[in-house]
């Protein structure tokens, strides 16, 4: 109760609606599933427990982007990577489904860009956020989301693209 | 462009595996009220330390390494090799010398004149001191660390405490959050950045801290985050 008290932060309503979301970007973004939950807990302990003075307009791109930032890299380990692999439960010689073999592809190009960018197209593209909206909750400019959008757009597509080739 | 937006937008909602909510909200709770601090709330701006800050801070640390290094071998050769050649000088002509006033007039045994030139021949190379490998050891201690960056606060300074056993000659600084650069400590390694691009609207500023001695030995970085308050 004393929680509540001292932030703007509806838990019980955030967690309900925001906090699967935001687990899902982390993990997406480090690669790390197993340990994305624990660091958006510990994010959001943080934060009521020593509220920042300026308010966070966009808590959902922040917790996102403090829990990716401290999870250990998934995807610097290759025992995590076959992890990974096994959880989305599509082998990649067995499945022959076009739309999951695309998945898979979209997993491995996403491992290739730096965090910057993987946060940013979590936000974007998995939590439906309008640049203008990550860049406020980030406090950047709409300049430097854009720019990481479009590198990492640029990048998957043409990893994508040769992906095909050899498929 | 607009198609592999959907098809990212698509592909990335099935992969992505959403976090389990249940219980979460009074778990959360429970570990405020029992006050863990969690991750703190100023933690992280946006991305992780850029790759390129620690390579730019790696090239200036260098850099710095390597001024000490010819600074400290050039200091040393014209002190200590002056005294030998000194006392060589010295002790070759003491036959003739010693009772002769050394007076200008060249005249005197004229054969022990010539002689004393062996001296200059053997500038004793110092055999070549064992490398040194032991790197120095840099630390911030908590007592010099900014305990926060506030837009009004003005400068402000960071100290460290480096140590090596052969002498510290260079402590290198490079910081990360609202601002971004690098610098190299002054003596007594510290080190005052005034925020004067303003406050970012939130995270940390990462300063990094690292030592080297004249051989080019690197400390181990030491890093400290610093909360910005607006």
């Amino acid at each position: 109760m004393a929680v509540s008290e001292r932030v703007q932060l509806d838990l019980d309503a955030f967690v309900a609606s925001e906090y699967p979301k935001v687990v899902a970007a982390v993990g997406l973004i480090t690669g790390n599933r197993q340990d994305a939950a624990d660091a958006v807990q510990d994010a959001i302990v943080g934060f009521l427990a020593k509220p920042p003075t300026h308010p966070v307009t966009n808590l959902a791109a922040w917790f996102t982007v403090v829990a990716s930032n401290r999870v250990k890299d998934g995807y610097r380990s290759e025992a995590a990577r076959q992890r990974a692999v096994a959880k989305l439960g599509m082998p990649v010689e067995e499945t022959t489904d076009a739309i999951e073999l695309l998945d898979v592809d979209v997993a491995e190009a996403l491992k290739s860009l730096p965090l910057q960018q993987r946060q940013v197209c979590a936000l974007h593209y998995l939590m439906d956020q309008s640049i203008e909206t990550i860049a406020e909750g980030l406090g950047v400019s709409e300049g430097t989301v854009k720019t990481q959008l479009h590198r990492a757009r640029k990048a998957l597509a043409a990893r994508l693209r040769k992906e095909d080739h050899h498929g | 462009m607009a198609d592999i937006d959907v098809l990212l937008s698509a592909s990335l909602k099935r992969i992505a595996q959403p976090g389990d909510a249940a219980g979460v909200a009074d778990a959360i709770r429970a570990r405020v009220d029992a006050g863990d601090t969690g991750t703190p709330a100023t933690a992280s701006g946006f991305g992780a330390r850029p790759w390129w800050l620690f390579l730019l801070s790696g090239l200036l640390v260098i850099l710095v390494a390597v001024t000490g290094v010819s600074v400290a071998l050039g200091q040393p050769s014209p002190v200590t090799p002056t005294p030998d050649a000194a006392s060589v000088a010295v002790s070759s002509s003491p036959t003739s010398s010693p009772t002769l006033t050394p007076t200008p007039t060249a005249t005197p045994t004229a054969t022990a004149a010539p002689e004393p030139a062996p001296a200059p021949a053997e500038p004793d190379p110092e055999p070549a001191p064992p490398a040194d490998t032991t790197a120095p050891v840099v630390t911030v201690p908590t007592s010099s660390q900014p305990q926060l960056f506030s837009a009004n606060g003005g400068p402000t300074t960071i100290a460290a405490l480096a140590t090596d056993d052969t002498g510290v000659v260079a402590v290198a600084i490079s910081w990360a959050g609202w601002a971004t650069g690098s610098a190299s400590m002054a003596p007594g390694w510290s080190y005052t950045l005034d925020p004067s691009p303003g406050p970012p609207v939130f995270g940390t500023v990462t300063f990094t801290v690292q030592a080297f001695d004249a051989a080019g030995n690197a400390s181990d970085p030491v890093s400290v985050d610093v909360p910005v308050q607006p």
